[in-house]
Parts: structure tokens; sequence; C-alpha cells
């Protein structure tokens, strides 16, 4: 009973801050057909934002929407320097936003290390303690108030993505930059402020996945790769571009990895190896992701 | 009716072949990019390169460690210990005449760099090379032994590898290393354990990135069993793991006295927290052993010889976690020539580690010197014969039978003596350390770790007993005697 509830545990807070950052790149991919490899960074520019603020004397709730809006505007800014300049040239832009975002990443990590520094810091979770409950054990199992608040936040903002994508004139917009731009623009959508808007919100997701993740993960370098390498599976194994499919997918990959470590002593030394294995699975069984929506057309941008 | 064709996607659908085709040039291309940026990263960090002209007035000696990444703080304690050194070697007239220029290289986290940053250095003229714990140590020990260049080992252990001249040849005649061997540490920490704390039981939670083949595993396991501690669990975790829920539930099955953590400070700051969360928190009195789990933590000397584990773990750090260290690594000590230089030339304190670089440099400039020359072979045979050597903190010596600057009797364990949130309540009551009082060292210091000198005392004077004398007289440390037992 304990061993399968930690793995419950274990995929829930994991899971939910990868479904955040797939979340993020699904945001981009569902706008201009591109995968944005800045992701990972991005989370490294919020973390280490929070940390400098916290640092400077604000309290970790203050930072946060500051935080936030930083980061959106960041991912912007990849945008612009990014991916809009490859519409002016010839190459084609799916393969040019994966050098290129991945170069806007590697500029960002590097501006981090030299304006903050390269150490791994603490951030203090955005809730501590809810009347004096600090952790609680169920079942033997350690559950503390910044675990529930990353499940309850993603269930929330991934629904709302969802309802949005779905139902809305927003994520109709969204849609139909991805089908066809000049079609789009055609209709009165705008689709540069479309794409621009994507952007800013895969850096708004990256930020609340990196402020929530922090007391486990804490704020470093290293995390741009590691979650931003999950986060890039789980939303290409829960379907690019989908909502659903970015929670499914987080929590997929939360889960071998837990099942892993829970089944092994040794379990830690393959459980990437079991998370690529399930990915090429299932592509291979189903190439648009467990979630992704059959025959959905990949609009360059 | 099938869709119209799509300008990208002939058929106007995505087939399966082509979406595995567009992943993988996505694979291929992110996988070169990544090579492309740690073949970027792993280039000159070498802000401190020195000019291309002019190679015989100054000696160049290479220095590669971790600047960048997640190693990164032990490329910041390299880089401003060495600053200080290297001013204060040219600031009294340098070798010989010849100023010291530093070039420094970052291999990153990636080993395939270290042969080619070594080159580099090598083809730039350097006498000889400290390597700071920087990745691709191994990959390098050819080139090192090819060309006889003269390597000290800072923050790299071939000797508990037995690679050391003359316990072994992997690593060449030409290797020396500073490093407290993992061996000498596990063998006390185990020692202190079964002797000092009456432990029986112990488990073992290692990084299996940093330690693929498990040689620190073995090495845990032997020194434990020999101490006569029964060895009751042993867990594996990835380097950037942030949930180490299962292999805590499965430790603690067993109720082992003694948890080993054996990673880098935010792997142990991870676990110390989620150890906390589980209810599992510990102090370091015999009465912790009562309730259901309160294992006393033992951290490797990366993961918990650095304050930052503390910083990063926050409240949840628990005073009584154990390392060990040796005696040249209590920087603060007024004779220790370190930390005044840091005062002088940076205006810093030493938070610890500081000692190592310096003392690496000063063996191969004591080898040049003693040479008169840069050739190689001829400083490695300078280095073994330079005599005592007396630079940053504790003298130490190499010879031709000796290549290892740290000996059993230098090891000292350090226990993380006041938390957070001030010292923890304990009973019998103990006296913290002087160095915590007001106007002292680490009187604005939260947390860190000190040295019980009881356990290791005897060893230590018989090693160095002006340095230990002067350790218990100003009661540095615990306020505590060779008569007295702390806890």
């Amino acid at each position: 009973m304990t061993d399968v509830l930690q793995v419950v545990v274990s995929t829930a807070t994991v899971g939910s801050a990868l479904a955040l950052v797939a979340l993020g790149f699904g945001v981009v991919f569902a706008a201009t057909g591109v995968v944005n490899f800045a992701q990972g960074p991005l989370l490294v520019v919020a973390g280490y934002g929070a940390y400098a603020l916290t640092r400077a004397g604000l309290p970790v709730v203050a930072a946060f929407p500051l935080v936030v809006v930083g980061t959106a505007a960041a991912g912007a800014v990849v945008e612009l320097v990014a991916l809009r300049p490859l519409r002016r040239g010839t190459m084609p832009a799916d393969v040019g936003a994966v050098l290129t975002t991945f170069a806007a990443g590697l500029v960002a990590v590097d501006l981090v290390r030299l304006l903050v520094d390269a150490s791994p810091h603490r951030l203090p979770p955005l809730v501590g303690s809810v009347a004096g409950w600090e952790a609680g054990r169920v079942a033997g199992v350690a559950v503390t108030p910044a675990d529930v608040l990353v499940v309850v936040v993603t269930l929330a903002v991934v629904a709302g993505a969802d309802v949005t994508q779905r139902r809305t004139a927003a994520g109709r917009a969204l849609r139909a930059v991805a089908e066809d731009r000049e079609a789009a623009a055609l209709v009165g959508v705008n689709p540069r402020a479309v794409v621009t808007v994507a952007f800013a919100a895969a850096g708004a997701l990256a930020a609340l996945a990196a402020v929530l993740l922090a007391p486990r993960s804490f704020v470093r370098l290293e995390n741009g790769l590691l979650l931003g390498l999950q986060g890039f599976v789980a939303a290409v194994l829960g379907g690019l571009g989908s909502a659903r499919g970015a929670l499914a997918g987080g929590y997929a990959v939360a889960a071998v990895s837990a099942v892993a470590r829970t089944a092994s002593p040794t379990g830690a030394r393959y459980e990437y190896l079991l998370v690529f294995l399930l990915f090429l699975a299932v592509l291979a069984v189903r190439p648009t992701g467990l979630l992704g929506e059959r025959g959905e057309r990949l609009e360059k941008a | 009716m099938r869709p119209p064709p799509h300008p990208g996607w002939p058929g106007g659908e995505v087939s399966r072949r082509d979406l595995l085709r567009w992943a993988g040039r996505l694979g291929l291309g992110a996988a070169a990019a990544a090579s492309a940026g740690a073949g970027l990263g792993a280039c000159a960090y070498g802000d401190d390169e020195a000019p291309a002209a002019g190679a015989s007035d100054e000696l160049r000696i290479g220095v590669v460690a971790p600047f960048s990444g997640i190693g990164a703080f032990l490329g910041d304690i390299v880089d401003r210990s060495l600053d200080a050194a290297v001013r204060q070697v040219n600031g009294t007239g340098g070798v010989g005449g010849r100023k010291v220029a530093l070039v420094k290289r970052d291999t990153g986290i990636d080993p395939s760099a270290g042969p080619r940053v070594y080159a580099d250095l090598a083809g730039r003229g350097a006498a000889g090379v400290l390597w700071c714990g920087a990745a691709g140590f191994s990959q390098v020990l050819p080139q090192v032994r090819r060309d006889s260049m003269p390597l000290v080992a800072v923050f790299n252990d071939p000797y508990s590898g037995g690679q050391l001249h003359p316990d072994g040849d992997g690593a060449g005649r030409s290797v020396f290393q500073v490093l407290l061997p993992d061996r000498f540490a596990k063998e006390v920490l185990a020692s202190y354990a079964a002797s000092d704390r009456g432990y029986r039981t112990a488990a073992y939670l290692y990084d299996s990135l940093i330690d693929p083949g498990a040689t620190a595993r073995r090495r845990f396991e032997r020194s434990f069993r020999a101490a006569g501690i029964e060895i009751t669990g042993v867990e594996s975790f990835s380097l950037l793991d942030s949930d180490f829920g299962p292999q805590l539930q499965r430790l603690r099955q067993g109720r082992p006295d003694v948890l080993y953590v054996d990673g880098v400070n935010t792997s142990t700051a991870g676990i110390v927290s989620q150890l906390a969360d589980l209810g599992a928190a510990y102090v370091d009195t015999p009465s912790a052993r009562e309730g259901p789990w309160r294992p006393h933590v033992f951290g490797s000397p990366a993961g918990a010889g650095d304050r930052s584990w503390v910083e990063l773990a926050g409240g949840k750090a628990r005073v009584g976690t154990a390392t060990a260290w040796h005696v040249g690594g209590l920087v603060y000590l007024p004779s220790f020539a370190i930390a005044g230089w840091m005062r002088r030339h940076l205006r810093r304190e030493p938070t610890g580690g500081e000692e190592s670089a310096p003392d690496a440099l000063a063996a191969v400039l004591a080898g040049i010197r003693k040479a008169g020359t840069t050739d190689h072979a001829r400083v490695v045979a300078g280095m073994e014969t330079a005599g005592p050597i007396t630079f940053a903190s504790l003298e130490f010596e190499f010879t031709a039978d000796r290549h290892l600057s740290r000996t059993p009797d230098d090891v000292v364990v350090l226990v993380m003596e006041r938390g957070a949130d001030g010292p923890v309540p304990t009973e019998p009551p103990y006296a913290l350390g002087r160095e915590w009082a007001d106007g002292e060292a680490f009187a604005d210091v939260p947390a860190g770790p000190t040295h019980l000198v009881r356990p290791t005392l005897e060893a230590n004077r018989r090693a160095h007993p002006a340095v230990m004398d002067q350790v218990l007289a100003r009661s540095y440390g615990t306020r505590c005697t060779a008569a007295c037992k702390v806890h």
C-alpha cells in the first residue's frame, strides 16, 4: 500500500510540473508548428529571477507574479529573436527553429550565470504551511502543502488551457494561425500577435513550473536541460499541442520514473531509459501521441 | 474526400512515417545542437589566459575545473583560492623571477571534453596541470601518461580507485593527488559510527550517475563491514533527481542507525529535506535513536562538507550530519596562510576547500624550482624530491613512493553543530564551538560544518601536533579535550 501511494504521490508532484513544461511546448507548437527548445532554459530564467528577487528582500509570494510577467516577456523575446527572422529567410522554420531556439536558450542560461551566478539555490515555497500543517504523512508517505499546490495549480491551468483551446475565440485564433496564417489574417486574426502571445504564455508556464517545483528541485542551471528534455518528451508523448496531452504525458513520464525507482533499488539507473523506451513505443503505435488529434495538420510558421 | 495537400506535408495528413522522420530530424538537430553547445561550453573559460608572446617570462599552469554546470561551486572555490594564491606568489617575486600565469579551462559536464582541453593546455606550453574535479579525468590519463605531464588531482580521486602511483599504474608516474581519498573518509566514518557512536546498522544512498560502476558503493560496504556494521540497504538515485521518496521508503524498512548519502550538495539537501518530511528528523544524541526512525546522516565530503547543502535544505537541515575532511581543511586557522591571502587580495573569507588548489599549485611550482626547468619528466622528479611543502595550509610532501599528500592521520570528522534555527537542545547539553561566538569567524553564519576532533584526535595529534595544540588551545570546534566525550 505504501509503495503504491508513494508512486501516486511521486507521479502527481513531479508529473504536474512536467505537465506545465509540456504545456509550454504545446502552446507554442499549437500556434506555430515549431518546437521551442528555449522552453527548458526559460525555467532557469524564471527560477533564478525568483531567487534574485527573494535575495533582494522580496517575499516569494510578491516575487512570483513579477517572475511570471518577466519570464513571459522573455518568452516573447525568444520569438522575436529566434523565430521571426526565420520567416524572412528560405530555411524551413521547423528545422531552423530547432537551432535558433536552442541557441537562444543557451544564451539565456549564460546570461543567468553571468548576471546572477551558477550555484544552486533554495527558493522558499509559495505555501510553506496551511493552518500550521507543514508536512503530513498518509500511510507513511510524506505530502507537503507545496506538493498539493503544484498538483492543484497544474490541473487548474491545464483545464483552463483546454477550455481556451477548444471553446474560445482565442483558441480558435491559435488553431487558425497554425492551420493557415494567411487565411487567418484574412479573417481578421493577427498571426504575429498570436504567435508572440503563445511564446509569452509558454514563458509564463515555465515560471509557474519553476517556482512550484523549486521546493523539490531547487533553482539550478541544470533544470533547463533535465526538465526541458523531460517536458519535451512528455509533450510529444501526450500529443504536441494538446493541453490534455501535456497532462497525460507529464504523468506518464513521472509514473514510469517513480515505478522504476519503487520497483528496484537500482531503478534510478534505468528510469530515463525506460522513459525513452515508452516514448518510442507510443510514437511507433500512435505518432500523434497519446491524446494528440489524428490528422492534425502541422503548419510551418 | 481527402483534404488538400499541405505544402509541408504531402497528402495533407501526417503519416506515421512523416512524423517519425520529422521527430528523427528534430532529434538529430537537437543532438547536433547539444554537441555544439557542449563543445562551446567546453572551450575557454580562459579569461586569465596568458598573452601569446613572451613564453619564457611566465610559467603557465593549466587549471581544469567545472566552472559551469552542476559542479560550479567547486569551480568557484578553485577560482578564488588560486586567484589569491597566484597574487601572493607573483607579488613575492614569482618563481625564479618568472610570473605564474594560470590558463583556466572548463569541461562542463562533458567527459569527452577532457582530452580536448588537455591538448589545448599542452599546446599552450603548460608546465603542469591542476585537475580540479572537472569531467574527463579518466579520459585524459592516456595523454598525460604519454606526455609525462605533471598533473595534480585536486578534487579527483585516482587513489581510491587504485590508479595512483605507486599503488597502481593507471594514472601514470606524473600524477599526484591532494584530495583526501574517499577510501580514507569512509574508513574513518565507519570507525566513528561503530566505536564512537555504537551504531550497528547502516544504509547507503548513492548517485548512480556520478558512480556508474558502483566503486564508491563497494568501498562503503567494505569499510562499514570491516567496522562490524551490518548494511541493511543500498539504494541509488540519479544526479538530477528531485524525488527520493521511493528510495527512502525502502531504506526505512531496515531502520538503519546510519544513512550514508553519497552525492553532491543538491542531492544531500533534497534527501535530508524529504527525510524530515517523513518525520525522520534526527539529532545527534543517543536519545535520537528512539522513535520510528531517526538515522544519523553521514554525507560524502562533496555533498556535506560544504555549507551550501545547509543553505539549500533550509530549516530541514539538522545538527549532527557528519562528514569527513582533513586537518589542512580547517582553513580559518590563523596559522594557515590561505585565509590571510584571501582577505588581503580578495577581501573575502574562506568558506572551506580553498586550501587544496593552492597547495597543488605549490607542489608543481616546487617541482619546477627543484628541477630548474619546465621539462615535464624533470618537474615530476622535482616534485618527488622537493621535500616538505608548507604553502596554503598544512605541511605535506610527495616522494617517489608517495604521490598522495594526505594520510589517514589527517582525517577529521566534521559535524554540523548548529541548525538554521539555532542550537538543537540535546541531552546532555553541549557547548557550541568557539568559532560561533560573537566576533568570531562564524558568528554570522547560520550553520556550517565544524569539526568534532575527539574521535580522530590522537591520530591528528600524532601527525600534526603543533596545529592540533592550536586547535584545542583556542577551542575551535567543540569545547572538548581528549578526556571528554561530546555526546
